[in-house]
């Protein structure tokens, strides 16, 4: 075999390799590309990475029989389908204190995600809806009530990015 | 001074001293002291007289009370409430205001019904059915399928889970319906949407004013947690009537459609007990009506002649209904604030207000107060007469 035509067959095999295993590590990552049948991808009109800025004092609870969502700010990092307004969201969370894979019940349906418990300063990839009143006809925390929040989302899935 | 040692002989001059000295003592002490004896007790028989007697006077006037209150509502039209059966299952019961005769009034074994409200003519009465393995909730029955009957629970039709917390307007023509997209008022016999306004948060529990012009509701954003707000039923304003810094619910119309009675409700992390509370569409603050310290107060309806105050009493949070622990009292307003009980933080708050008297009367939940004859109705069974007719919206 001609030596020049062998030596490129090899580099062309190495960077082939090289690309799939590069290719396989990412998919492992939760911030890869989303399938196209993700329920982030399916559900709801908006999909962003996002940056959960706080959580305010009393805004996540445990209390039996009390179903609400609380809202909480983000800083949106990266806006992967629809639009917003504004780089700062402020999204309600279905009874915030379960984990998201629980969190839906007879009375909110169709929600999920991967977060187990919210904490400040976690980056989480959100379908979103809005507004949240076309949603969700329940209970709402929002400790920034008075504040100029604009829209309210409603998250319909969230993953820890 | 004399020492006895274990060895040494007692001394019987001094053994005889010593015991007559000691019974000098004793009869000087008894003589002297027996007088007081018989004044202690003299005294502490007069006191438990005057106690006894003053305790008497104070049941005697209490039952007094409860008797004058009892007597005053006796033919003031009837209660309609949910209460649990032998099956298990909740039943819409009906009763005289004092208590007298509790009878069956509408019984769909399969179903828990609950919510009934009598139209303003008095003809027709609607109410909610969830499947019986559907728990009773505060914030959920309105949710169920609406079941529009004859006053006496006859002749019922099943429209369905299409108009969620209706409510009947002041001729009784229309309903309206809280649901996600907006308060839709439908007429209601053709079941046709005439209009509709924006919702503006209004989550549950809505009641159209007997005057037809106001809205009343548990509310969103207007406070960082749920309020009872008042929404102008031709322009769509809404406002809070309630505190803002707690969670209110359960609001309902007094008849002179100015005042709106509801449970003023807890902080979660403090804790405590819902409390009967009144509202005024005037902007005078809210007012304490009826509290305990040991029960949540939920469920408020006010008399048609706005003398009474009826509610529910439970020792659990009536998000979800325990009829195990949920009766229903009446106060009349006259006597209001009223303590339910002598806790130490209500008698704080409220050192003037009276204890009773309170007209317990037996387990209940969301009732309704009619001045409408209810007569001779026999209880309507969905399983032994025909069945409803259902109307798709």
């Amino acid at each position: 075999m001609n030596p020049f035509l062998l030596k490129n067959l090899t580099l062309m095999l190495l960077a082939g390799c090289i690309l799939a295993w590069v290719s396989c590590s990412k998919s492992t990552h939760p911030s890869s590309a989303i399938a196209s049948d993700s329920p982030l991808s399916t559900n709801g009109t908006i999909e962003v990475t996002a940056k959960l800025v706080e959580i305010p004092d009393g805004a996540i609870f445990k209390r039996d029989l009390y179903d609400y969502a609380t809202i909480l700010k983000y800083e949106v990092l990266k806006v992967h389908r629809g639009s917003i307004v504004s780089n700062i969201l402020y999204v309600g969370h279905y009874n915030p204190w379960k984990s998201r894979g629980a969190a839906a019940d007879k009375r909110v349906k169709g929600i999920g995600g991967n977060l187990d418990q919210f904490r400040a300063g976690q980056t989480h990839r959100m379908a979103l809806d809005v507004p949240i009143d076309d949603f969700f006809m329940g209970g709402i925390v929002n400790k920034y009530f008075g504040q100029n929040t604009g829209p309210l989302y409603w998250a319909v899935w969230t993953n820890l990015d | 001074m004399t020492c006895l040692t274990r060895h040494s002989k007692p001394d019987p001059f001094a053994t005889h001293l010593r015991d007559r000295c000691a019974g000098e003592w004793l009869r000087k002490l008894r003589s002297q002291a027996v007088p007081w004896i018989w004044t202690f007790i003299l005294i502490g028989l007069w006191t438990r007289g005057v106690a006894l007697d003053a305790w008497s006077q104070a049941a005697d006037s209490n039952r007094d009370a409860l008797f004058r209150l009892t007597d005053e509502v006796r033919r003031k039209g009837w209660i309609v409430f949910s209460g649990t059966t032998d099956r298990g299952d909740w039943d819409l019961f009906r009763m005289r205001p004092d208590g007298t005769e509790r009878q069956k009034l509408v019984d769909m074994p399969e179903y828990n019904e609950g919510g009934a409200r009598f139209s303003p003519d008095g003809g027709k009465m609607l109410f909610y059915r969830l499947p019986k393995s559907d728990e009773l909730q505060n914030n959920e029955y309105g949710t169920g399928e609406l079941v529009i009957a004859r006053f006496d629970g006859s002749q019922p039709m099943v429209l369905g889970r299409d108009y969620p917390w209706a409510s009947w307007s002041s001729d009784g023509r229309q309903l309206a319906c809280l649901t996600p997209k907006g308060i839709l008022i439908v007429d209601s016999d053709s079941r046709q949407v005439i209009w509709r306004l924006p919702r503006q948060g209004i989550v549950s529990q809505l009641a159209w004013s007997p005057d037809g012009r106001w809205f009343t509701g548990t509310a969103d954003h207007l406070g960082p947690f749920w309020n009872i707000a008042r929404m102008n039923a031709e322009t769509g304003e809404i406002g809070a009537l309630s505190e803002t810094d707690r969670y209110n619910c359960t609001p309902d119309w007094v008849a002179d459609s100015v005042r709106i009675v509801y449970a003023r409700g807890i902080v979660p992390q403090v804790g405590g007990w819902a409390e009967l509370w009144v509202a005024n569409l005037d902007g005078q603050p809210p007012q304490p009506l009826y509290a305990e310290e040991g029960r949540h107060i939920y469920g408020a309806c006010a008399s048609p002649d706005l003398k009474h105050l009826l509610f529910t009493r439970s020792v659990a949070d009536l998000t979800r209904v325990d009829h195990r622990d949920t009766t229903m009292a009446i106060i009349r307003w006259a006597d209001t604030p009223m303590r339910g009980d002598d806790g130490s933080d209500l008698r704080r708050r409220l050192p003037k207000a009276p204890t009773g008297p309170r007209l317990d009367l037996g387990p209940g939940w969301e009732p309704h107060w009619t001045s409408i004859d209810l007569g001779q109705s026999v209880p309507i069974s969905m399983i032994r007469s025909k069945p409803p007719v259902s109307v798709r919206p």
